[in-house]
């Protein structure tokens, strides 16, 4: 039933019999009328409030100048320029101009055709041609026609140019920018040109192309043969593109990103490389089953269904964003985790002969400490009696020793406050037998002997 | 980030960890029964026993993970760049067992840095900073190997503290992966790697009794891949989501920040004192801190969050006020900092 609605609304195309059109040129006029030039005159076209449309023929007030007889009307670019139309020689260069019913060369020029496939557009008043082909290489550079010396003169640009060139690529004039996409550079080292995959865009004021970023949604055509097969054409501030072979089509808008994706089926298949846009309806000319001419039709996209809907250009931001969130955590755990570890962390001293010492400072010591720290270097927690072994000398009393050894316990940790502001050695009963007196190291405090056989400054 | 992702990243973030844990400790038992110790100097910050052969592990468990990733997943890393990177771990091995002259080791990384090149990334753009985008190809080698040079050296220079270099390794492999991971899947498994690699390691550094040092291996290592996603990033055809953030050099240089201002602050300081810059002392900001009576720990993550700090500032601060105001805001930052902490 959707498919029968669909051939219904979609098939009802409009045509009008400007038949006989074997070569022919669309050039918008206003968002009702457009210009059908040929090599003898021109139909001035226009839909009336019906969507009927309405032409009338003008023949050249004089003959074309002969460089524009001698090249298919269909190979020029045209310009709508404040009601003047130009028309621009295939290759650049050559320039005409529409007005007061002929056709007239306006350029002292001549055709460089350095610039096929170019973008043929105006900008304040002025007339530009960007990018293109000639002489086995794509060109990236941008030519503007000067009214007064009627020459064409490049353009200096600034920013990040697309390296290799521009060769059939869409073009879009949005604002005060182009936007150049799915086009083809050329590889120095080959000379063949390859797809670049980015969105380019070129800011008129300032003079300065931007690297946008990485399509997401390309364009279905990957070969320079099919991408001169695409019909690519501007439609309000967005660009139309079906590609050959395609049962779809696209609307691309850089500036939302976005590229909707719209079913037609075979409804479209025969429209013209230069077919354009009048309001939502886009003008082409299809041709006859003898192959020998042209109908202009219409058709209005409007209705067409979206299929799908993709992102212009690669757009992470949110997952980029997610990423930032779940990394600060996990940074954020990290600092606290090694935060909480070294805060709990035992203090570490280095006992050597003659000092005890960690990265904040150091205590000389004398031997008898050195003995005494020794024992601490295997257990934190050192019994009395083995304290008291170290000091044993037959020759003195029980109260000496006992007071000899209290007192180097006592000078240590005196030596060691003044350095270290704690104390090293603490009393204490043993927590198994109360009557037993204990010495113990400091809370968080460990004892390593210095590594031995280095040089220690 | 898919469920699927998020269950690799942290199944190899885990076996990274576990892997570089377990070889630290073993390597750290060869080394030590055969006594390859690192000899206390009068520049060492250790006193007890520690051996060099942290570069060593953490190379040795990144390749292991990296060989199962690559089969298993879709990780996948350019040859060349691989190719430059394992040479300059085995140009680390060699400084770390046999001492490499100073000029032998330059040459060894500027041949590393054109094997690096070959896979395709250099800095071939300055994305507009001083009016500069696309370079010539003869000055963006030219910027590329001095670059790699540069961060190579920088990243030996600041392992002179426990934790020191694989904290800001870690911030650099935590910041570029996101970058990276949301433009391409390819590399993306190679982050968790690292990352898990220099954890386990970690544990092993801060260690007080059984310590363990990058070394040369580490560092060396360690510098050339910092290097190359430093040249993947600033290469103009890699598409990476950062350009909505914040500009692409002004980004290398916050993620090099700390290796960058102290390795230029040494040079400088030692070109006064009219002494070879290469010649190691104790000026180094880090072992300002330490001799200041910060531990090596707080030193260390003092550095790290202060980096973390300025990153974050610029990524915020970047869509609103531009980059000329961003390097302002990033240098009074550096200032007050100086001064708050290191003076």
């Amino acid at each position: 039933m959707k498919k029968l609605l669909i051939f219904v609304v979609f098939f009802s195309f409009f045509s009008y019999s400007q038949e006989g059109l074997s070569d022919y040129l669309l050039v918008e006029k206003d968002s009702a009328s457009f210009y059908t030039f040929t090599k003898e005159g021109v139909y001035f076209s226009s839909f009336d409030e019906n969507n009927v449309l309405d032409y009338r023929y003008r023949a050249y007030s004089k003959p074309p100048p002969k460089t524009f007889k001698d090249v298919p009307t269909d190979t020029f670019s045209a310009i709508n320029l404040h009601g003047v139309i130009y028309l621009l020689y295939p290759g650049g260069g050559v320039l005409y101009q529409y007005s007061n019913g002929a056709i007239e060369r306006i350029d002292e020029s001549f055709p460089h055709r350095n610039q096929f496939a170019g973008f043929f557009f105006a900008y304040n008043s002025e007339l530009y041609l960007l990018g293109g082909y000639g002489y086995w290489a794509s060109k990236e550079f941008l030519t503007k026609f000067n009214f007064e010396s009627r020459s064409w003169e490049v353009v200096s640009l600034s920013g990040e140019a697309p390296k290799g060139g521009i060769n059939q690529g869409s073009f879009l004039k949005a604002k005060n920018s182009i936007y150049v996409f799915d086009f083809f550079s050329t590889q120095p080292e080959s000379l063949i040109d390859k797809k670049n995959d980015f969105l380019y865009e070129l800011n008129l004021s300032k003079s300065l192309w931007v690297k946008k970023g990485r399509l997401s949604a390309p364009s279905p055509a990957v070969s320079i043969e099919e991408a001169f097969l695409s019909v690519r054409t501007r439609y309000g501030s967005s660009l139309f593109e079906r590609a050959a072979h395609t049962s779809a089509f696209r609307i691309i808008d850089p500036l939302k990103n976005v590229v909707k994706i719209f079913s037609a089926e075979n409804e479209l298949s025969k429209l013209s490389k230069n077919s354009i846009f009048v309001g939502s309806k886009i003008v082409y000319a299809s041709q006859s089953a003898d192959n020998k001419s042209y109908k202009v039709t219409f058709a209005d996209i409007n209705s067409y269904p979206v299929v799908d809907e993709k992102k212009h250009i690669l757009d992470n931001q949110g997952l980029f964003l997610k990423y930032i969130a779940y990394s600060s955590v996990f940074l954020a755990l990290l600092v606290l985790f090694l935060y909480a570890f070294f805060k709990n962390r035992d203090t570490l001293y280095s006992l050597s002969d003659q000092s005890l010492f960690n990265e904040k400072g150091l205590v000389f010591i004398s031997i008898e400490e050195k003995k005494i720290l020794s024992l601490f270097l295997d257990s934190s927690v050192v019994e009395n009696n083995v304290l008291l072994e170290l000091f044993s000398d037959e020759s003195k009393s029980f109260d000496a020793i006992i007071k000899r050894k209290n007192k180097a316990i006592k000078d240590l940790n005196d030596r060691f406050k003044e350095v270290f502001s704690q104390d090293l050695i603490f009393k204490d009963t043993d927590k198994h037998d109360s009557r037993q007196v204990v010495y113990s190291l400091a809370p968080k405090t460990q004892l390593i002997s210095e590594v031995k056989g280095f040089s220690s400054s | 980030m898919t469920a699927s992702s998020f269950f690799s990243v942290a199944l190899f973030l885990g076996l990274s960890s576990i892997t570089s844990y377990f070889l630290n400790k073993y390597i750290y038992g060869i080394f030590s029964n055969n006594k390859i110790l690192d000899p206390i100097t009068s520049r060492s910050s250790h006193r007890s026993k520690a051996t060099r052969s942290g570069g060593l592990s953490v190379f040795l468990s990144i390749c292991f993970c990296f060989a199962i990733a690559s089969s298993t997943y879709s990780l996948a890393v350019n040859p060349y760049a691989l190719l430059g990177v394992i040479f300059m771990a085995l140009t680390g091995i060699a400084d770390d067992f046999f001492n490499v002259r100073y000029r032998e080791k330059f040459f060894l990384q500027i041949f590393s840095g054109i094997i690096l090149l070959q896979a395709g990334y250099e800095i071939n753009s300055f994305h507009g900073i001083f009016g500069v985008y696309e370079l010539p190809e003869w000055l963006a080698t030219t910027v590329t190997l001095f670059v790699y040079i540069i961060i190579v050296n920088a990243v030996n220079l600041i392992d002179g503290l426990d934790g020191l270099a694989s904290l800001l390794l870690i911030k650099f492999y935590v910041v570029v992966g996101g970058v990276v991971m949301v433009g391409t899947s390819e590399m993306a498994l190679f982050f968790p790697i690292a990352i898990g690699a220099l954890l386990g390691f970690l544990l092993h550094n801060f260690s007080s009794v059984n310590k363990v040092f990058l070394g040369d291996t580490g560092s060396l290592f360690m510098g050339s891949v910092m290097a190359f996603f430093v040249f993947y990033i600033m290469d103009s055809s890699s598409q990476i989501v950062i350009d909505t953030y914040i500009s692409r050099p002004l980004f290398c240089v916050l993620l090099l920040l700390y290796p960058l201002t102290d390795t230029l602050r040494v040079i400088l300081l030692r070109s006064y004192k009219r002494r070879s810059p290469f010649v190691a002392d104790r000026i180094h900001l880090h072992h300002r801190l330490a001799d200041k009576g910060y531990e090596h720990w707080e030193a260390s993550l003092l550095i790290f969050c202060l980096s973390i700090s300025l990153l974050s500032i610029n990524l915020f601060l970047f869509q609103y006020i531009g980059l000329v105001l961003c390097v302002l805001v990033s240098l009074t930052f550096m200032f007050l900092s100086f001064f708050w902490f290191f003076k």
